[in-house]
């Protein structure tokens, strides 16, 4: 993402233009963007018009809109932000107060008008804008008949294809089954990897899998390579990383992250660092209950006496359509902040995010035990 | 037939011990149960004092008193009010007995209709209080009287209503555990009740016990008693119309209820503490017709394709068939390089089913390639993946008949990346052989933190295996020694009991599975036979008890493999896998779950020979057809169209967390493992922490969960939904498996389905 301009007021309303440039930064702006903000954006509109003998013809404008923001759509595996309002500005195709949908598209302009950039929002753009933190990872995680190929970046894991292939298992005397079924299955997944990766912008591909998996899965790719005389797959032979992981879920993910070989590949370890954070939270509700605590009720009590030391939540609760519920918790990081507390805003998109998403969005780590905040809970 | 068979196959023993999941796992059970040599000689002192008091040729059997001893904590004191309390009650009954058969005699010479002969007991009563200050005196002429006309009118009951009987419940079984002994002593309880309540009316009852404490109510009681009109029983009682209107069962309620129409005003509680006995026997009842109603079920289904006279009757097969051999599902469980290969492996080769041919090759060809001492694992591990590596990944399965018994082979995969393998071998298992390797570091590698020995035992107990056998392997490479074997013993021993293995259901067997010592035959090398006095792995894996198979429940089978094409190169699709419950045959209907496919089975194989029909406990290869094999998954389950398992994204279950690291709050993400099935799943809400041993709640809504807890907890599946039922309905559906990052961090049953569908 590009940030073309910004003009902010004194009482941080005002407008920032910024430039979309790749699938994620659909994301960072799917996250800007809150209920009753205006953005102005170029888009397509159908015009109807009805001639004096009553028949209708339609055309497509391309024209500037500016709208009153109600409701936002975004899918993840395409990258698409549909925003839905109603037209604030009058121009000679669109009436004042209509409704009109703005698909975002990427290479284009836009911008945004907020009564109020909070600090979370001015950081998302500061991070979006910012280039040294990219890097495209693309992960394979697979068992026997399972695998997920993923893309890590950022702020989003993003499951492009799940394949599921049932493989007979082995039976007394004859194996032709079991080895038929583990070919097919390595076939797709290297089908998979053809359609998907980008090798000019993945910097490495990881392969994970408990057991043995992974390995034939490798030695299948170059075979295979080998054979159909790929240049592109042996070229960038030096990019794949096989790891151990526990399953081939989705979620064997956050332990692929904390691994040092994907840590070194990662330009940025954001998401190793929430990972960790998360990690860390929870040993220490095992090891020192009064010192870790979770839910906004909790959390908040923990803040009112400055006991926080390091606090997490989802990037959700600020995509909260309740302006009071984000503001809430605007206030609880700048106010963890300002008494040098760490803040960790988790992705949502990333598997530790979804996790704390579970766990009510909002934990937070002490620096001193509070053994009564669980007892007032329990009074009320 | 059927229905007799079912009831008659009703083991409550089993049952009431099986569903008390709690105790189960409780740690500390076991200690409670195996009674110490201090507990057996206070025992036999609290004996020897109870009969100097009753005497010895009392009618209370030793046993019996031996379990009052022990629930009451060795109270003598307690025992003996218990006992004198038991045999008078017995006496009671006995004399109860006696005047009912004079009863008999009586109405036969005069019939007399129920309600006239309450009538008449009725203006008894009322007499009573005036006329009379003994309350001996009273009692005895209530009981005399009452007894009589309450006796004729159970004896002319039952004929309306044959379901009913006036024997009190089978016997509860013996305890064993603490939470089967609340149950038990509310049981006794009632069924003390109910002998109470027949013998003097209630009136009589309530005024011959409660008088004698409080004098002072006397005068109110029987003038109220007194001033009640009597009932003439000409019309119905706005009692008997509730009754009738509930269809209350048993005549002992009809009396005590028509009696508490007279002292109901007075005395509401005694009329509360007959309703329970009634609601007790009620539910009998239902339980009854419930069970003979699944039994008729299984013939009442629709079967296609079968015409009848070519229906097998699979129930009469099935006695038939384990009268010859049961049949046993038996998985070889341990941690990596135990060498559970290569034991079953020689174990086989040694009862003949791997022929001499083969065998060569196995030894010539892993030779070969510079494993020699794989070559009976090769039995087992076919792919050419496991023999490079020389590890199992995967479950293999054997069949192999004993001198008494016939069984289906599973060799699990001891590595901890194919846990999943493992779970789903050990899922369809009845027995299990434990495989420890005893040399130097081995055993130590493989049982402590990292190693698969505890994961493997604890898994197969909460996946329902109660028998083990511990194979202690490689006890040649320290030259037979016994005190290794000890140690081993010991240490693993105890761990055993710990998580729920009880004491004598598991065995320990030293064994060498590489040069074949004490597997088939006893061995004969001086070194071990000095100290080892035991039988060989043969002879203990014979001694396994075949468990209750469920034969009259609605058909499960849990696929557990599956593939394009029939058996013998037919078309259709061939499906594997173990039957949790029910009975299948040939051209039978079958619904597949999830997706709700239904198909036809054409060829079946049991025991890789041809069948026509299969029942619980059988692990079969079917054909398929009239059906997309796109509609199967690893992990679905067969069943009858008539009764399908539901398939849930949100239930609750009750775990217990084993040892984990960081504990479990909403949101952990878990592999939910149920038999073959692995899904993503997380942990959706906390309820409650339950105490292990009394099943109380401890804590409402907590934090988190730590390690050794028991706790509610609402599970919800991350992607689909998948078929799941509840540990009540079956036990082996009902079990689940938490794991995390390789490690496994709870196991427990199913409690409740919350969603059903997608």
């Amino acid at each position: 993402m590009k940030l073309i301009s910004k003009s902010l007021e004194k009482d941080a309303s005002g407008s920032i233009t910024l430039l979309p440039e790749e699938l994620e930064d659909m994301w960072h702006v799917y996250n800007l963007i809150s209920k009753d903000d205006l953005i102005k954006a170029t888009t397509i509109r159908r015009l109807q018009s009805e001639s004096s003998t009553g028949s209708t013809s339609s055309q497509r404008v391309r024209l500037n809109l500016t709208v009153t923001i109600e409701s936002v759509d975004f899918d993840p595996n395409v990258g698409l932000l549909r925003i839905n309002g109603k037209v604030a500005q009058e121009n000679q195709y669109v009436k004042m107060g209509s409704y009109h949908t703005i698909d975002l598209e990427l290479n284009r302009n836009f911008t945004l008008f907020k009564p109020e950039w909070d600090t979370i929002a001015l950081e998302r753009v500061q991070d979006a804008c910012d280039i040294t933190k990219q890097a495209d990872v693309a992960a394979i995680v697979c068992q026997e008949g399972l695998a997920n190929i993923c893309f890590l970046t950022q702020h989003m894991t993003i499951v492009r294809q799940r394949i599921e292939s049932p493989i007979p298992r082995k039976r007394k005397g004859s194996v032709t089954n079991h080895d038929k079924g583990l070919t097919r299955f390595y076939e797709q997944i290297y089908q998979g990897i053809l359609r998907h990766l980008h090798f000019d912008i993945v910097k490495a591909i990881i392969i994970a899998s408990p057991g043995f998996v992974k390995d034939q899965l490798y030695t299948y790719i170059f075979d295979q390579a080998v054979k159909t005389d790929n240049k592109l797959l042996m070229e960038n032979r030096s990019k794949f990383v096989l790891i151990h992981c526990s399953s081939g879920h989705k979620h064997a993910l956050t332990e692929v992250m904390q691994d040092p070989a994907v840590q070194a590949k990662l330009a940025d370890t954001k998401a190793a660092r929430e990972v960790q954070a998360l990690d860390k939270f929870y040993e220490m509700m095992n090891n020192d209950p009064d010192r870790a605590f979770y839910g906004f009720d909790h959390v908040i009590k923990a803040n009112d006496r400055g006991a926080i030391g390091t606090l997490m939540v989802t990037d959700e609760l600020f995509r909260s359509a309740d302006i009071a519920t984000r503001k809430k918790y605007v206030s609880l990081v700048e106010q963890v902040r300002a008494q040098n507390g760490t803040v960790f805003v988790f992705s949502s998109m990333h598997p530790s995010g979804e996790q704390l998403n579970q766990l009510t969005g909002v934990a937070a780590i002490l620096t001193f035990p509070l053994p009564d905040i669980e007892d007032i809970e329990l009074d009320e | 037939m059927s229905r007799h068979r079912a009831v008659r196959n009703l083991d409550i023993d089993d049952i009431l011990q099986e569903d008390d999941y709690d105790s189960e796992y409780d740690e500390d059970a076991i200690d409670e149960t195996a009674i110490s040599t201090e507990d057996l000689e206070t025992l036999e002192e609290a004996l020897t004092y109870i009969y100097s008091i009753i005497g010895e040729d009392t009618i209370l059997s030793e046993k019996e008193i031996k379990e009052t001893l022990w629930n009451s904590y060795f109270d003598t004191e307690e025992t003996l009010n218990w006992a004198l309390e038991k045999i008078e009650k017995v006496k009671a009954i006995e004399e109860k007995k006696k005047a009912k058969e004079e009863a008999k005699k009586a109405s036969q010479a005069k019939p007399v209709s129920s309600l006239q002969s309450l009538a008449q007991r009725n203006s008894i009563q009322k007499t009573i209080p005036s006329s009379t200050n003994s309350l001996s005196h009273l009692a005895s002429r209530t009981s005399n009287n009452a007894l009589g006309s309450l006796a004729s009118l159970a004896k002319k009951q039952p004929t309306t209503k044959p379901i009913l009987t006036h024997t009190p419940p089978v016997k509860p079984p013996p305890v064993i555990k603490p939470q089967v002994v609340v149950v038990k002593e509310e049981k006794e309880e009632e069924i003390m009740e109910n002998a109470l309540i027949a013998k003097p009316s209630t009136a009589a009852q309530f005024l011959f016990q409660d008088l004698p404490t409080h004098p002072t109510s006397l005068e109110p009681v029987s003038s109220k008693v007194s001033t009640i009109p009597v009932f003439t029983f000409n019309q119905p009682s706005p009692d008997d119309i509730v009754l009738s209107a509930q269809n209350q069962p048993t005549a002992e309620k009809k009396a005590a209820a028509a009696a508490a129409a007279v002292t109901a005003a007075a005395k509401p509680k005694s009329s509360r503490k007959e309703e329970d006995p009634v609601e007790f026997l009620s539910d009998e009842e239902d339980l009854s017709q419930e069970m003979s109603a699944m039994g008729f079920k299984t013939h009442s289904e629709p079967l296609a394709k079968i015409p009848s006279s070519k229906r097998v009757n699979v129930l009469e097969e099935f006695e038939k068939r384990s009268g010859a051999k049961p049949k046993l599902n038996l998985v070889v469980i341990g941690h990596v390089d135990a060498g559970k290969s290569t034991l079953m492996g020689h174990f086989l080769y040694a009862l003949g089913q791997v022929n001499e041919r083969t065998m060569k090759k196995f030894e010539r060809d892993s030779q070969k390639i510079g494993k020699g001492s794989f070559a009976f694992a090769w039995v087992l591990d076919e792919t050419g993946e496991e023999r490079d590596r020389g590890i199992t990944m995967d479950i293999a399965t054997n069949h192999f008949e004993t001198q008494n018994k016939s069984f289906t082979l599973m060799d699990a995969p001891g590595h901890r990346d194919f846990i999943p393998n493992m779970i789903s071998g050990t899922a369809q298992a009845d027995a299990a052989i434990l495989v420890v390797d005893a040399s130097i570091n081995a055993f130590e590698a493989g049982f402590d933190a990292g190693g698969q020995t505890k994961e493997h035992a604890v898994l197969a107990r909460s996946l329902g295996v109660q028998q083990l056998i511990v194979a202690i392997n490689k006890l040649d490479t320290v030259s037979w020694n016994e005190a290794r074997f000890k140690e081993v013993q010991a240490k693993l021993g105890a761990y055993l009991v710990q998580v729920g293995f009880k004491k004598n259901n598991v065995v320990f067997v030293p064994l060498s599975g590489l040069t074949g010592e004490n597997l088939v035959k006893k061995s004969e090398i001086p070194e071990l036979t000095s100290w080892y006095k035991g039988t060989c792995l043969l002879d203990q894996i014979d001694k396994f008890s075949p468990p209750m198979r469920l034969l009259d429940r609605p058909l499960r089978m849990r696929v557990t493999d599956f593939f394009k094409g029939g058996i013998g190169s037919s078309g259709g699709v061939s499906v594997a896998g173990n039957i949790e419950s029910g009975t299948i045959q040939v051209g039978e209907q079958i619904m597949i779950v999830p997706g709700g496919e239904i198909g036809y089975v054409k060829t079946m194989q049991v025991n890789e020979e041809p069948a026509t029909w299969a029942a619980a406990g059988d692990s079969i290869l079917m054909t398929l057809v009239q059906l997309d094999i796109l509609n199967l998954s690893n992990g679905c389950i067969v069943c009858t169209p008539s009764r399908p398992v539901p398939v849930t994204g949100l239930f609750e279950a009750q775990i217990v967390v084993f040892d984990i690291r960081i504990p479990i709050t909403p949101g952990y993400p878990v592999v939910l493992h149920h038999g073959s099935l692995d899904e993503p799943a997380f942990v959706y809400k906390l309820i409650e922490v339950l105490d292990k041993s009394t099943g109380q709640v401890i804590k409402n809504n907590p934090r988190c969960l730590t390690k050794g807890m028991t706790a509610k907890i609402q599970i919800k599946l991350s992607q689909r939904p998948i078929p799941l039922e509840t540990f009540k309905d079956n036990k082996q559906l009902g079990r689940i498996m938490l794991r995390k990052d390789g490690e496994t961090v709870a196991a427990g049953v199913v409690n409740e389905i919350l969603t059903f569908g997608s």
